[in-house]
């Protein structure tokens, strides 16, 4: 609530952004411009706040709670603050099968997180998301807004390595058809077995 | 009629004489009740917990044929529920001469709060007597309301003329 | 068009909706989120059935023939089809028998239930359920879900009034969607997705005044009554179908009442009024009624002290104290929201007493009833061109709802066989709004402004200067074309505007020129208008000059029909005037007048005081002889709603003592004084209504019936009340919510917060006033203890104050030197 006082209005030095933001949808369309404003904020401050939401309703003539409502039907969104890692996992289906879960524990464990959390020094935060749209490789783990594909426990434990050093590696790409490259996926549970 | 029969069924006769008699000689003695028999209602806890069973749906009301029960809820607190569920039963009250002991109510009841027990002296004065509330069925409450104030006059337990007697659904009553 | 329902042939309007078609067939299909008067959205896939249709050979535009038997050929969707979506084609068959469809329904509703937790014997809503229902019709009677279920909220305060158990939501959307299509307050949303959606609000408790409806229209008992919370199960409620007397729009109700209480007040169905909603102030302001304050016995004063009596003693000592006065001197007034029967039941008192000073207040200066083109609430509905003048969403609160179907541009559908269309496929989610066609006058932001493509703000108490200006103009417009050159003449006419009375020569041009394009228009006002005898006639005149119906709303639930049947004075000076040192005996039906310490100064020295009240207050704490009464709850009777519609009012069983209606004091005085009056019982009462309006009233439908207007020599024909001088700075305004009853509601007071002094900001400034501080602050004479609110959308140098049936709407005057703050006492601004 104190941010809701002190907070200056995000979109107020930007008129001309927010005037082309908006002027991308007819008048009676001016609701579609929630999603790119949301955008806009959660690009800069990595999460949208309260007053945030209450600000962009304002803007478009909507209730908080319609925003709201937006906002956390797309897990792109974050009410509340998260690391400069974001480690998203993806928990439907085929990367289900494919070992997600024992990924999602893995991270756990290392990262002392669950998921919902972010760490004490702001690096990293861990999420499940719902289907990436990458099931040929699963399982997969999207950092900020790279995807990591068929990641094993050595993936991770790479990835996390350099992170730490505040690497981003790049993602090695991996396709249907990879897997002479690759060989057969192994979920990130069953490798030691 | 032949004389046989009359013979043969007089021979019946004689052979109770020989038979040690089913009379009990109540009040001095005990009565020994079926397990299946349906007395006076007990409200049931949970042994574990000690909260009550009962979550004051007000089914047993509604099963019940002769309108005898009366049900009022309310909303548990959490830190310190009455039953194990949202809802517990601030009022229940059921009239004893209006029930029928049919035990509709045990059969609705669909956390087996209320069960009836072996107990069947219920006999009293006055009306308002035969109303039953929590604070007479709950279970560890011993005897008829008539009982118990004869027994607090008189300074002793009450004593039931009932012979020690068992129904696994009436957990934790102690006859 | 032309289709089949399984075996039944039947001919539907093109656009019906498949689900309606197979109710009109006399078969049922299972579903959730359809509602009758909200869009289908086919969110919940219950009402699958089995559909199909015949189809044209593209090539030569003749139907496809089946070849074995020569009709045309049904070919059936590959899937079964969620019928409320799907319209009826020509031709088409629907099956909703058939094993395949059963299998589809089974299926629907084992999904439904894979994550509603099975605690129905604890749930508010069993018994009465639409999941349980269709789960016992349609379900397989066992679950093969033995997993954990979805564990979430189970108790959370959506509002101080609505109480959410998410485990319980079955994601139907109607709440959700009800916000945004019924009072277009979009305060209710989904959040999250997938399995883990739930619904919520950011916006602190649910602001909208028409908020409950959710609990009566959600399915499933995740949406509930927080005052009727765990009180009793759906079959012990006693149900009443009455109609509401809180408002004069006269919404139909269901009490449910158990053990001599009421549980809780659900919206009835009325088409032609309420739909199937009714406001928050309804709803949830029936606790008073069950308050252990309830005077039960008649109480006569004994040395100085009230006792309880019997009420032939009661009577006796009336009888004898009114035997001592002379009969012309005995003032006789009844609440606006009395029965009409009640009214009859008054005017046999006044009648017998011989006295003319008989009235029923609060009356506002000039009459509520319509002249010679009343508007019905469908009028409104469906009216292409609104003027609204004063805050219908407090004055009536289901005019504010029917404004907004006006807004959407969708006439009220046509009955069919099994009522209301369920899925009346012309509604949409997120329809554009007309809102062009509404204008909105009142002098503060009122909540339908949101929704008005023109509102004009008044100075308070100016209303009648702008109606006469617009009144002017629109003559000045009509000669202006018959004049030579009419361009130039309209131009004169314009010329002479005043913008000082609250909107600009061109805004007034562009209304008029609305309102004559309007095909339908109407105009509706209250008490603003009403306050003011010269601002009625020239609103009325301004209906004649532009063509349209008119609506007024009164000031109480039956004002318009005590008008009617003639509960008046006989003589202006009779009119209702507690402070009058010419009467010297009053009786007074639920009202309060001595509130005003002057009035109750004067009381002190009256022959007889005779309080016939529900409640002990300041006028009952001076009265010789104080008589029990029933709420609107508990009476027998009827009522005249603004539109003209006669309604039953029905009783609930509510335990009061030995509490009657007036019809009941009137028969024990009768009995005391040893005749037989007229109106000494509802049905003696409606034996001279039927003489007078030839309606029986007993035989009135639930839906009521709608009373001719009025003949125009029986309007305005009786006496108006001594004004007072419209003047000062208070402006008391309607209220939804009934500020008498306010303290005896404890889940409204919560919900709604105290009443309120609203101020412009800048004066709550100058006069050191901060928000939520309580004041009491002489109002009109009357002290009023009322919460600061500081409100730009209140004009500076007006504060506005909610309306008492003791303090009529209008300009009263306001002592802000005698303002003193309770110290320490502070409230929730709702």
């Amino acid at each position: 609530m104190i941010e809701l006082q002190t907070a200056r209005p995000f979109f107020e030095d930007k008129p001309e952004l927010l005037q082309e933001i908006l002027g991308r949808y007819p008048d009676y369309g001016r609701r579609s411009a929630l999603m790119p404003l949301l955008w806009e904020v959660q690009r800069a401050e990595r999460y949208v706040s309260e007053a945030r939401i209450a600000e962009i309703a304002d803007i478009l003539d909507l209730t908080a709670t319609e925003v709201r409502g937006v906002m956390s039907f797309y897990s792109t969104y974050h009410g509340e603050p998260v690391g400069r890692y974001h480690l998203q996992v993806c928990a439907t289906l085929s990367c289900k099968l494919a070992g997600a879960d024992q990924l999602t524990d893995y991270l756990e464990d290392t990262l002392g997180l669950v998921p919902g959390e972010t760490d004490a020094e702001g690096r990293f935060s861990l999420q499940k998301v719902e289907c990436l749209g990458s099931c040929t490789t699963a399982p997969v783990l999207q950092v900020n807004d790279t995807y990591y594909e068929r990641v094993g426990r050595a993936d991770v434990d790479a990835l996390l390595a350099a992170m730490k050093e505040d690497v981003l590696p790049e993602p090695a790409r991996v396709r249907a058809g990879d897997n002479e490259r690759y060989g057969p996926a192994a979920p990130a549970g069953e490798e030691d077995a | 009629m032949s004389v046989l029969g009359i013979a043969k069924g007089m021979g019946v006769t004689l052979s109770h004489l020989f038979k040690k008699p089913v009379t009990v000689q109540y009040p001095e003695e005990k009565v020994d009740v079926q397990a299946r028999f349906r007395g006076r209602h007990h409200l049931l806890r949970h042994p574990d917990t000690g909260l009550e069973k009962c979550i004051g749906c007000s089914l047993c009301a509604a099963a019940c044929p002769a309108y005898a029960i009366y049900v009022e809820a309310a909303e548990n607190d959490p830190d310190d529920p009455t039953s194990a569920g949202e809802r517990y039963a601030s009022i229940y009250e059921i009239n004893m001469l209006r029930c029928i002991f049919c035990g509709f109510c045990e059969e609705a009841c669909p956390t087996g709060a209320i069960v009836l027990g072996h107990e069947f002296e219920l006999a009293d004065f006055r009306y308002e007597n035969f109303v039953y509330g929590k604070d007479d069925m709950l279970v560890g409450v011993k005897g008829s309301k008539w009982q118990r104030r004869e027994a607090e006059r008189a300074g002793r337990d009450v004593e039931l003329g009932l012979a020690p007697s068992h129904r696994p659904e009436l957990e934790g009553v102690d006859y | 068009m032309k289709i089949h329902v399984n075996d039944v042939p039947l001919d539907v309007a093109p656009g019906t909706s498949v689900i309606d078609a197979v109710f009109a067939a006399g078969y049922d299909v299972p579903y959730f989120c359809s509602q009758e008067y909200m869009s289908p959205i086919g969110a919940c896939r219950m009402c699958l059935a089995r559909v199909g249709a015949p189809r044209k050979d593209r090539a030569t535009g003749e139907w496809i023939l089946d070849e074995a038997t020569g009709d045309a050929k049904i070919f059936w969707f590959p899937n079964p089809m969620a019928t409320c979506t799907t319209q009826v084609m020509e031709g088409m068959v629907v099956d909703t028998l058939s094993k395949e469809v059963k299998r589809a329904q089974n299926g629907m509703v084992e999904f439904t239930l894979v994550n509603h937790p099975l605690d129905c014997p604890t749930c508010d809503k069993g018994g009465a359920c639409e999941l349980q229902d269709r789960a016992y019709e349609y379900g397989t009677g066992e679950s093969r879900f033995v997993f954990d279920k979805r564990h979430q909220e189970k108790h959370h305060a959506l509002s101080e009034a609505i109480t959410l158990d998410r485990e319980r939501c079955i994601h139907c959307k109607r709440c959700v969607r009800y916000f945004e299509e019924v009072p277009g307050d979009e305060v209710l949303d989904f959040i999250e997705r997938g399995g883990h959606t739930y619904i919520g609000t950011l916006e602190d408790g649910l602001p909208s005044p028409f908020s409950g409806n959710i609990t009566d229209i959600c399915p499933v008992g995740a949406l509930l009554d927080s005052t009727s919370r765990f009180r009793g199960r759906n079959w012990e409620y006693h149900h009443t179908d009455t109609t509401s007397l809180d408002d004069p729009s006269g919404a139909a109700l269901r009490i449910d009442a158990r053990t001599g209480r009421i549980e809780r007040i659900k919206a009835g169905l009325n088409d032609e009024v309420n739909k199937t909603w009714i406001d928050d102030g309804t709803r949830f302001g029936h606790e008073y009624a069950d308050h252990a304050d309830r005077i039960t016995l008649p109480m006569v004063r004994k040395d100085g002290r009230l006792e309880p009596v019997a009420w032939s003693e009661a009577m006796r000592v009336v009888r004898d104290k009114l035997g001592g006065v002379d009969g012309t001197k005995v003032g006789v007034a009844i609440r606006a929201d009395a029965t009409l029967e009640e009214g009859v039941a008054a005017q046999a008192l006044a009648a017998h007493l011989g006295t003319g000073r008989l009235d029923h207040a609060p009356r506002p200066a000039a009459s509520v009833l319509p002249g010679g083109a009343p508007a019905t609430l469908r009028d409104v509905a469906t009216s292409d061109g609104l003027l609204v003048l004063g805050d219908p969403t407090h004055e009536a609160a289901i005019v504010d709802l029917r404004i907004k179907d006006a807004l959407k541009g969708v006439p009220p559908a046509d009955l069919l066989p099994h009522g209301v269309p369920i899925a009346d496929l012309r509604l949409t989610e997120r329809m554009p709004r007309k809102t062009e066609i509404l204008t909105v006058v009142a002098p503060y932001r009122t909540d339908l402004m949101k929704h008005a493509g023109r509102t004009v703000t008044p100075p308070a108490g100016g209303e009648g200067a702008l109606l006469r200006a617009l009144l002017a103009l629109a003559h000045a417009r009509t000669e202006a074309q018959g004049a030579s050159d009419p361009g130039k003449a309209a131009d004169a006419a314009l010329a002479g505007w005043d913008d000082a009375v609250g909107m600009s020569a061109a805004d007034a041009a562009a209304l008029l020129d609305a309102l004559a394009a309007a095909e339908a228009p109407v105009l509706i006002w209250g008490g603003f208008v009403s306050a003011d005898p010269d601002a009625d006639a020239a609103a009325r005149a301004l209906a004649t000059a532009v063509g349209a119906k008119t609506l007024i709303l009164g000031p109480m639930a039956n004002a318009a029909g005590l008008e009617r049947i003639g509960v008046l004075p006989s003589h202006e000076r009779y009119a209702y005037d507690p402070a009058s040192s010419e009467v010297r005996a009053w009786i007074l039906g639920d009202l309060d007048p001595a509130q005003d310490p002057t009035v109750a100064k004067r009381f002190a020295d009256l022959d007889a005081l005779i309080v016939h009240a529900a409640f002990e207050n300041a006028t009952t704490a001076l009265a010789d002889v104080v008589l029990p009464a029933v709420t609107g709850y508990e009476k027998e009777g009827s009522t005249l709603n603004a539109e003209g519609r006669l309604l039953p009012v029905r009783a609930a069983p509510v335990e009061a003592g030995a509490a009657t209606d007036f019809t009941g004091v009137v028969k024990a005085y009768g009995e005391a004084a040893g005749e037989r009056l007229e109106g000494r019982s509802v049905r003696s009462a409606r034996r001279v209504l039927k003489k007078r309006l030839d309606v029986d009233l007993a035989e009135l439908p639930d839906d009521g019936r709608l009373l001719p207007p009025a003949p125009a020599a029986a309007r305005g024909a009786r006496a108006l009340p001594a004004r007072r001088a419209a003047t000062g700075s208070a402006l008391v305004v309607p209220s939804l919510v009934r500020i008498e009853h306010l303290d005896r509601n404890p889940t409204l007071l919560r919900e709604h917060g105290g009443p309120t002094l609203r101020m412009h900001p800048s004066d709550a400034h100058a006069h050191g006033l901060t928000r939520g501080e309580v004041v009491t602050v002489p109002v009109g004479g009357i002290p009023r203890r009322l919460v600061v609110a500081p409100d730009d959308g209140v004009p500076e140098g007006t504060w506005l104050v909610p309306t008492l049936p003791d303090q009529p709407v209008g300009l009263h005057p306001l002592d802000l030197d005698a303002l003193r703050r309770e110290r320490g006492e502070t409230a929730e601004v709702a």
